[in-house]
Parts: C-alpha cells; structure tokens; sequence
C-alpha cells in the first residue's frame, strides 16, 4: 500500500510518494551497524567472558535454568510490544495473565472440562482488550490511565475468583503444556521464542507492521495518508489481551498454581525488557528479537552477578541502571531517526 | 498476507512439539528424593541422635490451647476491633473468618482493613480505627517501626493494638502495642533445619530462602542456619538466597535457579513461608532437580501437597480460624481489663508419616471443636 502527503502549496509541486510499506531502504553505515548490534555483541562478550570465569556457564543446564526462569517475563514482554509500537500502553497484561489463571483454575476445579476451561480464559482476555479498547480507542482515555484501571480491576477480579486463596491441583495436562521438555528446554520457553518469529514476521514483513510503526510514530498522519488507525489500535489491544490470556494459561502450567496476588511483580518487568529491547537491532523501536537479547543480556549479567555472591540489592541495582541507559539511549535513537517508537 | 500461513505453520510446530515432549513429559515421575539410606559415619550418628528427640517432639500431636478464665462479654458490648492485615492474603483472609467467628460470639463488631502491602495504607487504617473510635486494634504482619507515629496516636487514645505474627514471643513488645501474639518463628527454623538433618542423615545440602526485609523470615532462617552450624558444620551445607520480596516470583526462579546449578547436590529447598513453594517447583523441575521441598505455615494447598508427595514438609500452624478466635480473645482480654494468657500459636511440623488425608482433623486432632472451648470458657 502506498500513501501520498496531501501538502498543496502555490507551486503545486508533485505529490511526495513515500512506500512505507516497504522495507526500508539501507545504506550500510558502521556507525548504524555498531549501534544496532551493540547490545547483542556486549550479550556475546558477557556470555564468553562468563564461560571463561565461571565453570557453570559451561554446561547447558545453566542456560536452561536461566531462559526457563525468563520465560514468562519474555512472553509478557512480547506482547507488551504489540501496544508499545503504536505509541500506547497496556498495563493490564500482567493481570490479565493472572486473572486468566485464576479463572481457568478454578473451573478447572469445578470439573468444568479443561478445553471450555481453557475458551473462557481466551475470552477474558478478548472481553479485556475490547474494554481497552473501547476506553482508549473509542472514549479517548489515556491509554496509560484506562489500563491501569483495568489492571487493578483485574486484581481485584482475581481475589474474588479464588477467593483470596491460592489454587493449586492443577491437572498435569496444564503442567505438562508448560514445563514438558523439548531438546531439555522447557516448552514455555519454545512459545516464547516461536512468539518473537511472530512478533518479527508481523512487525518486519508485514504492512501491519508498518502500519503499526507509522501509527505509533505519528497518528494523526497516518491517519491522513488513509491507514486505519482506530481499527488497528483496536485490533492491537484485542490480540495483546488475547496473548495475555495465552499466556495466563502457561502461568498455571509453569507454577502449578494461582497465587491471585503476583500480578503486581509482573507488571512492570515486561516493560523494561521491551524499552530495553528497542535499544538492539531495530533501534529506537519496540522490536522482538531486540526484547529478546535484552532481557537476556540482564539476565546473564544477573546470573554472573549471583555466582559471584552479590547481594539481592546489586542485582536490582544492575537491572535498575541498565534500564536507565538502554532507555536513554533509545530515546537518542528514536530522535535522531524520527518516527521512532521508544518514547 | 501470508501471515496466516505462517501462524498456522507454527501451530502445527507447537502441537508437534507437545506431542514430543510426552517423552520428557514434566509430570512423569515423582519429584521426592529419596532419604538417604547410606552407611552414616560416627559424627553424622551423633548429629543425628542429638536433634531426633526434638524432630519427634514437633511432629507429635499439638494440644488444643484455649482459655481457662472466663471474660467479661458485657463489658464488650457495643465495641468495635479493628482487624487490619498487611494484605488479605489466604492466611488473612482465613484469620479474618476466625477472627469474625469469635466476634460474633462475643457480640462485638469487627471492620476488616485491607493494608494492601502499603505502608501508607498501614496508617491510614491506624488513624481510620482511632477516628472510628475502635476498642481495640489487631495488627497482623505489619511491622511496627512504619506506623510507630500512628501507634503512638492509638495510644494516646487508649486503644490497645496487639502485633500479631510478627516476632517472636519472648522479643520486647514495641511502644504503642501491649502483647506480642505470635509463634516461635526462630525455633520453627531450628526444628525445620534438624528434620532436614534427620532425614537426610546429616549430610543435608539446603538452600533456605527467606527476604531479610520480613522480619519473621530473618528469624526462621537465622533460627535454620544456627543449627547447620552447630550439628552438621562439616558434613552438611546451608545456602541462604535473600530474594526481594517484592518480586518474590521472578526473583526465586532467578536465584533458586543459579544457586542449583552452583551446587548440584543440593537436597533440600527451604523456602521459609508457604506460598512460595509454587515458585520454587518449576525452577526444581527445569533443573530437573529431585530436591525435597520443606516451607512453614501449614496453608492447605501445602498440606495437600505433602499428601500428593509433592512436598516433603511444611511447618503448620493449627487452623488459621483458631488463631482468628485466639487473637481475638487476647484482644478481649486487654480491652476488658483481664489478666493475658499470654498465648504462643503452637506449630507442628507436618510430613508425609502425620500428614493423614491432609485435613485439619489429622493434622490437628485436639483442635476439633475449638470454638465451643472458647465459648465455654467465657462463660464460665
């Protein structure tokens, strides 16, 4: 699809076509080149440097424990892209998941046959994101503000399914979905990583995707150059509930339990990953594979942390300045490019 | 588009995958070690004969404890208690049912304030009680020292405020409060650790997991440690992962996953409250770790866990209604004037050889019937 600026003057010069479907178009620059793939070289030199020093970064155990540990982070922060990229929130995913849980688990309990179970999970999430939507989209409400609001609305539905209690006697069949090996990783990581091939596809190969990157750059002129902004929007906050609730159906496999009271610590941890994430690969915009090498960059700086004895508080400490940094930086990029994503 | 293909590509990868991954299937096999059964050498003989006589005095059954002196019911009439809890949580929201039992029974009124982990909210629901004209305050979990302004307001208007569970009970009662109701949270520790060294034979390697910033957990593990140090310092290793509280589920699957792969021998998790054994069981799983689970509270998904055989032990409490009845009698006491009893919630450590069908019947024999003990009392 092709769009034109309708920016008539006295001249009348010719209208500017600007295909921004397409992908674009690369002078290689080692500048560029060095700042795309910084992060995934310093990921690189640390994973090295770690096999070198600590004897248990050489066996792929420790590899696993540390994906395995990130899965849900990952997942959470995926999907906190879809919103991210047109320049909106959704807070809500985390206590979607959560909620989404809550409510398999406990119909599961009732011997509600685990495919319904499972139906009426997705539809919360498919209700929460038309709620999002409706509020953002539709009512205009600051998307930060309405889901907040659905988060905490969300909490709160949470107590009340399980009754303040944690759920657990989980069937095996939802343990299985998410802890079950393939190749020694477990299977919630192999979503994971099928999700950002996904995400990447949708996001690097797709008009959609584009659309979404123009619409998150500068809305109003999407909007004039014809792309359906409120239905993309829409539709965006649809599917982040939707992949929410998948993913609520792995927290249950993953734990084994609902624990109605943890929406809160994955709130904001999938946010970081993603606004690292837009620091790598396609800088200054929320990427896939870039949320990807971020988090694990924290989590193998975490981990070689940890080996070495660091108290709790230097891991935070490390997390915290990390974000700062990567943030800073893509706010940087995302200004020196324009249209950039990472506000 | 060719995007639908592509999803549904992966789909079929996925379902695949799952059928795959029967073979490694996360539920196949039993996740408890084994105890140990080898030789034991002459140090680990004596380690064990030295803590075995306190590991059977905790496992045995716990007396029903219940007043013996009757309270003066009329003298509560028309008051109020608030019940203010650091977050309604199962254990709160459970106590809160006991604490409402009890109520009920003495004609009192109870208001429930949800402290929502927030310390600001910790004294607003102070200072709500004090405007409200409350006779009396529980205050569960919430650490003194982030309402110490607002306690000194309770006391400045004569409302008596009970810490509950969130010390020890020979520890100093702190300003503006007049009774510590709690359990022996160190010696809770100590008694987990020397089941670990009995069932293991005293070669356990345990990592305890507990958050420096709850001061309750700092006591159980330093209560856990002392022991290690003391019976098996050579045979036996103890790791400590101070995780952050607030961030309890990524940060135990972070840690927990490190320290495994740091020490694979490790043959005991010990994370020092329930409700985190179910952070723990995928980190166990991933690292196909076949380490025993051992926790403190007692809460029923756990005791159903050890009946599973999913876990090897959880140090309970007795019914969390009961502590509900036995906080609010102390509560009682104090707001009609009458001598304390100066209660200690009695714990028992639960396993697979007392845990019965898990209920608190089996659990907690002598604690049938408990209200009807209270009841009787206080009309006596």
């Amino acid at each position: 699809m092709s769009a034109s600026t309708a920016t008539p003057t006295a001249t009348n010069p010719p209208p500017l076509k600007h295909d921004f479907t397409a992908p674009p178009k690369s002078q290689f620059s080692w500048a560029g080149f060095t700042e795309r793939w910084a992060l995934v070289g310093g990921l690189a030199v640390l994973v090295i440097a770690c096999i070198i020093i600590f004897p248990q970064f050489r066996t792929a155990s420790l590899f696993t424990t540390m994906v395995n540990a990130q899965s849900l982070v990952l997942l959470l922060g995926l999907t906190a892209t879809v919103i991210l990229r047109l320049g909106d929130f959704d807070l809500s995913i985390a206590q979607t998941m959560v909620a989404t849980g809550a409510i398999v688990a406990q119909l599961v309990k009732l011997g509600v046959p685990a495919p319904l179970a499972i139906l009426a999970g997705l539809a919360l999430g498919v209700i929460v994101g038309l709620i999002n939507a409706l509020l953002v989209v539709r009512i205009g409400v600051d998307s930060f503000v309405a889901t907040l609001g659905s988060f905490t609305a969300l909490s709160g539905l949470s107590y009340l399914i399980t009754n303040s209690r944690i759920i657990s006697g989980i069937p095996d069949g939802f343990v299985d979905f998410a802890r079950s090996q393939l190749l020694g990783i477990p299977l919630i990581t192999w979503y994971a990583w099928i999700l950002v091939i996904v995400l990447w596809y949708v996001y690097q190969r797709t008009p959609l995707g584009r659309y979404t990157l123009f619409i998150g750059g500068n809305r109003n002129a999407a909007r004039l150059s014809g792309v359906p902004v409120n239905r993309i929007r829409a539709g965006a906050y649809i599917v982040s509930g939707l992949l929410a609730s998948f993913i609520g159906i792995c927290f249950i496999g993953y734990f084994g339990a609902v624990d109605p009271s943890v929406g809160g610590q994955y709130m904001l941890q999938p946010f970081a990953a993603a606004f690292l994430g837009a620091t790598a690969i396609s800088v200054g915009r929320f990427n896939a594979f870039g949320t990807v090498a971020a988090l694990y960059l924290l989590t193998v700086g975490i981990t070689a942390l940890q080996l070495l004895g660091a108290q709790t508080w230097v891991s935070n400490v490390f997390y915290g300045v990390a974000l700062m940094v990567a943030v800073t930086a893509a706010k940087i990029a995302g200004s020196r490019r324009g249209g950039g994503q990472a506000k | 588009m060719k995007f639908p293909k592509l999803a549904a590509s992966l789909v079929l990868v996925v379902g695949v995958s799952v059928s795959l991954a029967a073979c490694t299937s996360a539920t196949g096999s039993s996740s408890a070690a084994s105890t140990a059964t080898a030789e034991l050498t002459s140090a680990q003989t004596a380690c064990v004969a030295a803590v075995k006589a306190d590991v059977e005095a905790s496992t045995a059954v716990t007396a029903l404890v219940a007043p013996t002196a009757p309270l003066d019911l009329a003298k509560l009439s028309g008051k109020t208690v608030w019940f203010i809890t650091v977050s309604m949580n199962q254990f709160s929201t459970d106590m809160a049912t006991g604490v409402q039992a009890a109520a009920d029974a003495a004609g009192v009124k109870i208001v429930t304030y949800d402290g929502q982990g927030a310390a600001n909210r910790f004294n607003e629901g102070i200072q709500q009680a004090i405007a409200q004209n409350a006779g009396g305050i529980i205050l569960v979990g919430i650490d003194p020292a982030v309402v110490s302004s607002a306690l000194q307001e309770a006391t400045a208007a004569g409302i008596p405020i009970q810490n509950t569970l969130n010390s020890d009970p020979s520890d100093p009662v702190p300003a503006g409060m007049y009774d510590n109701f709690t359990s022996d949270f160190t010696k809770d520790g100590e008694n987990a650790a020397k089941w670990a060294l009995v069932d293991s034979g005293c070669t356990a390697d345990i990592v305890s997991l507990y958050s420096s910033s709850v001061g309750v957990w700092q006591k159980m593990y330093d209560g856990a440690k002392s022991v290690f140090d003391e019976y098996c310092p050579e045979d036996c290793t103890f790791t400590g992962l101070n995780v952050d509280v607030a961030n309890v589920s990524t940060d135990i699957g972070s840690q927990l996953g490190t320290a495994l792969q740091k020490d694979q021998n490790v043959n005991y998790v010990y994370p020092v409250w329930d409700s985190a054994t179910p952070f723990v069981a995928p980190v166990l799983a991933a690292a196909n770790s076949k380490a025993k689970v051992l926790s403190r509270d007692g809460l029923q998904v756990n005791l159903d866990a050890i009946v599973a055989g999913d876990q090897a032990m959880t140090t309970a409490m007795p019914p969390t209604a009961w502590i509900g009845w036995a906080a609010f009698d102390d509560i009682a006491r104090e707001m009609t004037g009458s001598a304390l009893l100066d209660y200690v919630i009695p714990t028992r450590m639960i396993d697979s050889t007392n845990v019965g069908d898990g209920s608190a019947s089996s659990t907690f024999p002598e604690y049938d019937g408990y209200a009807d003990a209270f009841t009787t009392a206080w009309k006596s």
